[in-house]
């Protein structure tokens, strides 16, 4: 992709080589020039070419690290190489129309050394490490189902199989960087052992090469569009319909907080245009609004009062209206939480108004727990018994045939509330209800809606 | 650690090292590098600096002013001691060889 620039009479072309693909990047100069392109200079990461007439020149990009670059820029074109640009501070394009130069790097083996440094930390590769790893560790951490945000994990919907595919996706790209990088470094060892030349890539590998890593990276970023879940920042399938405002931020925290952390670890100019960030201050700037950001979008999405649809396993939604309570307020306070392994929606509702006497404990909570995973929906029982101070063993237990449900579990707790637990398969409803009309009733209801194909 | 990784030096180090005991700057040193070996070791300006910046962090070279406009470098004491043992290493190996060099002939 070029840009010409009418004005000055140039044409701007994006440096999209690695360090593994000098050879590649002399060719491509080279072929430039034969067509009447001159290189300029380097623009940031940038080539710009002005016209001229073709000329007999070579060209040689090396990579020097060292402290002294005006030295070694005053000395090269001693021996008749003209600096004509720098890369990052530290890949020198030389160019010469003396054929007898001598060569700008005499010992292969140093060069493969300071080559295998720098091309595996060249500006912008590890910002796509960065991505997997965190979601990798975020998919380790989803494990415990009731503290992340859920997916619908039903069987039979298509999502449940893609974790792995999806997986293997976000991976592709990073992981392609890193094989390419290791073959040619174990090439460019042998033949340094040999007394050969090293195998930098040529152009014709570097297109090539280059073609699949924007494929895989567009692969990675539709990945990240559509499946990456926003809310609460988990790594999971996201079947809650969120607003657009929140994905879209979601998309912004994740740019922004990720320009941070690469500015941290890895120096300004690692992902930005070196003329944006230009000193320490600016980067401070950056990591500020980074952070800045990321309070926003995190408070932004955890949003309680947010409206969200959740489609549970059997397609029918499920809210307090549907068991008949009127007077309630005409938005649900819900809180849904899904990873790939569960999923869960809690209402808190307030019914002050509703009482039937003068209780000021008004609170009324329902929870649905869906999950394949057995040790999950017990951890999720015990959980629930835990946080409401209540030994299993003393819960009433109504199991099977007694009722539509598995197993039914009730307490009466000390200050009068009902806590009531069905279980049905995969799904688990539980209830606190601060009165007691309507107390075991609500389970019938439950059951109609939640699995209505079994009336 | 930069003083273990120059213990023993490379041959191009050696001559580079052996002409840094006069002040000269970068053309000066590929040229003389050339001088010394009979031409036989050619260095090239992104191999010299490579060396050059490995000499000057472990202190065996130091930059000067030759003139106003180009920066110079020369050998330090540091880095003459550990030419002079470069050089008893090699001369150790010519005379451990020399004996029996001289049955195979």
């Amino acid at each position: 992709m070029k840009l010409f620039n009418k004005e000055k009479n140039t044409i701007t072309a994006p440096f999209t080589f690695n360090y593994t693909e000098l050879t590649a990047i002399e060719e491509y100069l080279t072929e430039q020039e034969q067509r009447g392109l001159r290189l300029k200079e380097i623009d940031g990461k940038s080539f710009v070419f002005e016209k001229a007439e073709p000329r007999t020149v070579r060209y040689c990009a090396e990579i020097y690290t060292g402290s002294f670059s005006v030295d070694f820029k005053a000395t090269c074109e001693n021996e008749s190489w003209e600096c004509v640009g720098v890369y990052n501070k530290e890949l020198f394009v030389f160019r010469t129309e003396n054929e007898d130069a001598v060569d700008i790097m005499t010992d292969d083996k140093e060069k493969m050394k300071i080559v295998g440094k720098r091309a595996l930390l060249k500006p912008g590769n590890l910002f796509w490490f960065y991505y997997p790893i965190m979601q990798i560790v975020r998919f380790l951490m989803d494990f415990d189902g009731t503290n992340y945000v859920f997916i619908e994990i039903n069987q039979s919907n298509p999502y449940y199989y893609l974790t792995i595919s999806f997986l293997i996706l976000i991976l592709s790209f990073p992981l392609f960087i890193l094989v390419d990088y290791f073959v040619w470094l174990c090439k460019a060892k042998t033949a340094t052992k040999k007394g050969e030349r090293i195998p930098f890539h040529n152009l014709k590998q570097a297109n090539k090469k280059r073609k699949i890593r924007y494929v895989l990276l567009l692969i990675l970023i539709a990945v990240i569009v559509r499946f990456n879940s926003f809310v609460d920042g988990g790594f999971a399938v996201n079947q809650v319909k969120l607003s657009r405002n929140i994905q879209f931020s979601g998309v912004i925290y994740w740019l922004f907080f990720v320009i941070a952390v690469s500015c941290v670890f890895l120096g300004s100019d690692s992902v930005v245009p070196e003329k944006i960030w230009q000193n320490k201050k600016k980067t401070v700037q950056c990591i500020v609004l980074s952070l800045c950001f990321l309070v926003l979008t995190v408070s932004v999405i955890d949003d309680n009062e947010r409206k969200a649809e959740i489609i549970n396993y059997n397609g029918a939604p499920i809210t307090f209206k549907d068991f008949g309570y009127s007077g309630m307020l005409q938005d649900d306070r819900t809180t849904i939480k899904a990873t790939r392994f569960a999923q869960q929606k809690r209402c808190n509702i307030n019914l002050r108004k509703e009482l039937p006497d003068e209780s000021t404990d008004s609170v009324l909570m329902y929870e649905v727990f869906v999950s394949d995973f057995s040790d999950l929906r017990e951890k999720y029982i015990e959980k629930v018994f835990e946080e409401h101070d209540i030994i299993k063993e003393e819960a009433e237990v109504i199991i099977g045939s007694e009722t539509k449900w598995d197993v039914q579990y009730k307490v009466k707790t000390v200050d009068n509330a009902h806590i009531g637990m069905a279980v049905k398969d995969n799904t688990i409803v539980c209830t606190v209800m601060p009165f007691h009309a309507d107390g075991y009733d609500f389970f019938e209801v439950a059951y109609e809606k939640l699995f209505p194909e079994n009336e | 650690m930069p003083r273990k990784s120059l213990q023993t030096l490379s041959e191009p180090m050696y001559y580079v090292l052996l002409a840094l005991t006069k002040e000269l700057y970068g053309t000066e040193i590929m040229n003389e590098v050339r001088r010394i070996s009979g031409g036989r070791i050619k260095i090239g300006p992104g191999t010299l600096y490579t060396m050059l910046d490995k000499f000057y962090t472990a202190d065996l070279i130091k930059r000067t002013n030759k003139s106003l406009t180009t920066k110079s470098y020369i050998i330090t004491e540091e880095g003459k001691r550990v030419l002079k043992a470069e050089y008893a290493r090699l001369s150790t190996l010519i005379l451990d060889g020399e004996n029996i060099m001289e049955v195979l002939e």
